[in-house]
């Protein structure tokens, strides 16, 4: 049986992390769900390479580019 | 986005298409390309190859961590294998990601994909023998597959590739320190664990020589190179290595491995009667010691090494966990 998950539902969604309380809130890289707690979710696991005070991700369609080319793609594959 | 003008003189065939010169003038010039809609058929065709290699080749690499659970010392050591793991389901992940911006479905790679067809190295196909291995083969080869993907995040004329392995190489570089550190505990432990570091190194290490691939005198033209995907040849990623992994096995002292330093040119060099490529018995765990063709060789890659369908077969029923604790 195909092990290919149903992604029907499922958006890219922008992980943004901060690793020092005086550092900037970095875009880190971006995470395919189904919802915003199993994004959150996997964004903990997948960018743990750091000790990061705060994390938190944001659907990728909700950004508009102001600057940069206008495309359809998340906002860059950290 | 701009990087440093190209030294790389173009050699190009006169066919070559316009939009593919085009691009290569602007990739020659400096410019850093960034979205999708510019890339060129070639151009895109070996972005595509590179992800997918990479991509599945960061799956093979947890396949073959996890043989290693039962044989941890302790709760710490099966933690390190857990975390090593995850992080390299996060390698494939970043990879993956950007993979399907290629229109190429990760989940069909992983969980479909042949398991005959699976693209990897032969030694992520032998089942790990002791956690001492374990840590020696993180030293080595960890420390070899950081060029890759360095080079790429250093040099990659495609920006979001760049920016995908900024994470993998930071965890590339704390899996190889980590790997070096309790390689060195264990020299130091005991002349039963000693023993085991030594038969260990004289595993991996060969590994580490051969799997950068064919020298770049044996290569053909190389779009990698062309369109800077990489920067770094077969050859160059090779001598990094060699110096970078021989200046840290002198540091254990009485350490055997198949290199001398050469005084003259201040470098490390592979022994002269150490076999360049060979390949290894599936059956008995060692290394036939004898010199093969380059084509032999690569020919053994694709059959693979034991574990061969099996871990991916594995993988793709999802049968995990009972190894775990």
């Amino acid at each position: 049986m195909s092990k290919v998950a149903n992604t029907d539902g499922y958006e890219n969604y922008e992980v943004f992390a901060r690793e020092k309380l005086d550092g900037q809130l970095a875009h880190v890289g971006c995470v395919f769900a189904p919802n915003r707690e199993l994004a959150a979710a996997q964004a903990g696991l997948t960018y743990s390479e750091r000790p990061w005070v705060e994390m938190c991700v944001a659907p990728a369609s909700a950004f508009i580019r102001c600057i940069g080319e206008q495309g359809d793609h998340v906002l860059g594959y950290a | 986005m701009a990087t440093e003008k190209s030294e790389v003189q173009m050699d190009l065939p006169d066919n070559l298409p316009e939009e593919e010169r085009a691009l290569l003038e602007r990739i020659h010039a400096g410019e850093l390309i960034e979205e999708m809609s510019d890339l060129t058929p070639r151009y895109r065709a070996v972005l595509e190859k590179t992800l997918t290699i990479a991509a599945q080749g960061e799956v093979t690499v947890l396949t073959w961590a996890h043989t290693g659970y039962d044989k941890a010392p302790d709760l710490g050591a099966k933690i390190a294998i857990s975390a090593s793991i995850q992080d390299e389901v996060g390698h494939a992940h970043q990879q993956g990601m950007l993979l399907e911006r290629f229109g190429v479905s990760m989940q069909e790679k992983a969980f479909n994909e042949d398991p005959l067809r699976y693209i990897s190295f032969p030694i992520m196909e032998f089942p790990v023998r002791s956690y001492i291995e374990f840590v020696v083969a993180q030293s080595l080869l960890d420390r070899s597959g950081r060029y890759t993907t360095w080079d790429i995040e250093l040099h990659c004329s495609f920006a979001p590739y760049r920016r995908a392995l900024k994470k993998v190489n930071f965890e590339e570089a704390f899996h190889f320190r980590h790997g070096a550190y309790w390689t060195e505990y264990y020299w130091n432990h005991s002349e039963e664990t000693r023993q085991a570091v030594q038969d260990a190194i004289d595993w991996i290490f060969p590994w580490g020589i051969q799997w950068y691939g064919r020298p770049d005198n044996m290569k053909s033209m190389n779009d990698q190179i062309t369109y800077q995907v990489r920067k770094w040849s077969n050859d160059t990623m090779r001598g990094k290595w060699l110096q970078n992994a021989c200046k840290w096995l002198n540091r254990l002292k009485g350490a055997k491995f198949p290199a001398y330093f050469d005084e003259e040119t201040s470098t490390w060099r592979i022994n002269d009667d150490h076999p360049v490529p060979m390949n290894a018995n599936n059956e008995t765990h060692e290394w036939n010691r004898e010199v093969v063709g380059w084509d032999d060789m690569i020919r053994y890659w694709k059959s693979g090494g034991p574990m061969r369908p099996s871990a991916y077969e594995r993988l793709q029923r999802e049968e995990w966990g009972e190894l775990l604790w």
